[in-house]
């Protein structure tokens, strides 16, 4: 590391962050650049499922190398410019100044996506299926990395393998832009629209009794909701807060209950303290909710709960189709806006 | 969730550092965060001032890791 002038930074205040835009969810994100501000390359990103997935040892030095080689290219103006984004700094997002800076507050990582998503939220432009759906997964096209090797895919399914790619290909780029590592491929996958229906990637393979690697440019078809993944690690920070977890009915079980098996039905697994408390609603762990305001099913929503958080506001009042003890009931239901930690 | 996954991730990027550092870590420990450098136990010197840092680079020539987290 002694290559490197190493720097943690642990709180965002004073710091561009259009520059070093990344999902926030990430608890450590690194970058590599140089004196000029110009990036290298990210190290981070995750899945669902853990926050590990994609970070381990191999992995980090491979990238900590590619950096080293990047800046190398750099010293010998070998490397083109990259344009920069306009700044942003955290104080110049009114509710993040007014909350949390002006009253001494660490600005937190998660703060600056949490109160941008608020301010869209409270203008009317918060457009939920990119804000909730951050860091789509890659491997909803088929891509599963090997990730100690970096962007060398160990195995190639669905729309991957459908679109040519194979194992042992090495990811090079996504649309027009290089990329170096996870973090690099997931940012910019992120910023695909959410309708595009293709994207393409650039590989790296050596054809057998091939010595000489070769580029290909291969087009993959975007399969329907590329972009979902499963928001439980995020689901804290999403508007409105419901104060309930729940699980999505199986097929089975809604054909038991006499529900809509295309419908978002879904059991009580935890209901929040402050529900009774503030008396945001009488749901128990055990209910079954199948409707909300009387509508049963949802292109993207699996669950009441989800449903609530992507069709509905802070604040309202809504009337939830709940079976507890095999009778049917509806059940008051109040969402509220979040308050932040601290 | 939040709180087990910032120490998994916290203590694989400290384990991570240290291997890649090739050294013991460092019986000094934690030295005060407002300092402008730091030594952690993962052997690295790590400045906890960004135009520091640029300042640093201009004048090594060296490529700078930056780290973002949670907690100091």
């Amino acid at each position: 590391m002694s290559q490197f002038v190493c720097v943690r930074i642990t709180t965002m205040a004073g710091i561009d962050i259009n520059l070093f835009d990344f999902d926030r969810h990430n608890a450590l994100y690194f970058f590599v650049l140089n004196a000029d501000e110009q990036i290298y390359l990210r190290y981070g990103g995750r899945d669902s499922a853990s926050a590990t997935t994609y970070l381990n040892l191999k992995s980090l030095e491979l990238a900590l190398e590619q950096g080293l080689a990047a800046h190398e290219q750099w010293k010998a103006s070998g490397r083109p410019k990259t344009k920069r984004p306009s700044p942003l700094y955290p104080r110049e997002m009114d509710l993040l100044r007014r909350r949390t800076i002006n009253r001494r507050r660490c600005v937190e990582c998660h703060l600056i996506d949490d109160y941008r998503a608020q301010q869209l939220e409270i203008d009317g432009e918060l457009n939920k299926l990119k804000t909730m759906y951050r860091s789509p997964d890659i491997k909803s096209l088929g891509i599963h990395l090997d990730v100690p090797r970096g962007l060398v895919v160990g195995e190639a399914k669905g729309a991957a393998a459908t679109a040519g790619i194979r194992q042992g290909d090495r990811i090079v780029r996504i649309g027009e832009q290089p990329v170096l590592t996870f973090g690099d491929l997931q940012h910019y996958y992120d910023k695909t629209p959410r309708d595009a229906k293709r994207i393409q990637l650039t590989v790296v393979r050596t054809n057998a009794g091939d010595r000489q690697e070769k580029r290909a440019r291969i087009d993959l078809e975007l399969p329907h909701q590329w972009w979902r993944t499963d928001l439980d690690f995020r689901n804290w920070s999403i508007d409105p807060l419901v104060y309930y977890e729940s699980r999505p009915l199986t097929k089975n079980e809604k054909s038991e209950h006499g529900l809509p098996a295309n419908g978002f039905a879904s059991q009580v697994t935890h209901v929040g303290s402050l529900a009774k408390r503030a008396g945001l609603h009488d749901l128990q762990v055990g209910d079954i909710t199948y409707s909300v305001d009387g509508t049963q099913a949802d292109e993207v929503a699996d669950s009441t709960e989800l449903f609530i958080k992507l069709r509905k506001d802070s604040g309202d009042r809504l009337k939830i189709g709940v079976i507890r003890d095999g009778k049917k009931l509806d059940i008051d239901l109040r969402t509220r806006r979040r308050t932040f930690r601290k | 969730m939040r709180v087990t996954a910032t120490l998994v991730v916290s203590i694989l990027a400290v384990l991570s550092l240290a291997g890649l550092a090739g050294q013991k870590p460092s019986p000094g420990g934690l030295p005060g965060a407002d300092s402008a450098e730091t030594q952690t136990r993962d052997s690295i010197k790590w400045v906890r001032n960004y135009s520091q840092a640029l300042a640093r680079a201009r004048q090594s020539g060296k490529p700078i890791f930056l780290e973002f987290r949670c907690k100091p």
